[in-house]
């Protein structure tokens, strides 16, 4: 019962759903986009408000600074600030890419994603594997 | 001072929100919420409408409070 109960939690698609709806992918790579832009020109941008309040890094803290180093070809320096940066990146290119395919093309690309969702439970894995780090940036060991 | 309790007041409204996110959505998408918070802003203003979640005090009040804490550090005070 447990079993099927973590199985049903790993392999539902996650990413697939954020591509599933055209205007919620633009968004999301819109503001993305700007809050990286903000941060290459210096100015201030979204303030992550756990660590605002409590001084510690949420799990995604960092990864503005690191998408921007990445974008300068500093990959030394995104990995210090994030070691997910890569991944964040590149499904933001794919939320990208598929917000702006036909609409044939699009929902093809879905499916085959959700598909692999459903198959590999990848964005779970990925998501559970970024909750480890964060508690090894917590403690110190990264 | 007054930098300190937008900072609060937005932390409480995305806790809210994020809390929400996580019954609506799952632990999945709750998690992403949680490692960007501004998926979870985003998506509070995307469900803002559905009256079930109850989620339009919160969106207003956590906006204001962020533009609140962009204007001070734009200022460059701080609100001190």
């Amino acid at each position: 019962m447990r079993l099927a109960a973590f199985e049903r939690l790993v392999f539902t698609p996650v990413f697939a759903t954020l591509l599933s709806q055209r205007r919620d992918g633009l968004i999301l790579v819109g503001v993305g986009a700007i809050q990286v832009g903000l941060h290459l020109a210096g100015l201030p941008g979204w303030q992550c408000p756990i660590k605002a309040i409590t001084g510690l890094p949420c799990p995604g803290c960092g990864l503005t600074e690191a998408v921007g180093d990445l974008l300068h070809g500093d990959w030394r320096g995104a990995m210090a600030a994030h070691a997910f940066a890569p991944l964040f990146l590149l499904a933001f290119i794919l939320l990208l890419i598929v917000s702006v395919l036909p609409e044939a093309a699009r929902q093809r690309t879905v499916a085959i994603i959700a598909t692999c969702e459903q198959r590999t439970g990848l964005m779970a894995w990925v998501l559970f594997s970024l909750m480890v780090y964060w508690g090894f940036r917590l403690f110190g060991l990264v | 001072m007054l930098s300190w309790i937008g900072m609060i007041i937005a932390w409480v409204a995305g806790i809210v929100v994020l809390v929400k996110l996580f019954q609506k959505e799952g632990i999945l998408k709750g998690i992403l919420g949680l490692i960007c918070m501004l998926y979870t802003f985003i998506w509070g203003w995307m469900n803002f409408k559905k009256e079930e979640l109850q989620l339009k005090t919160w969106m207003y009040v956590w906006t204001a409070a962020i533009i609140l804490g962009i204007i001070l550090s734009l200022l460059g005070s701080g609100g001190n």
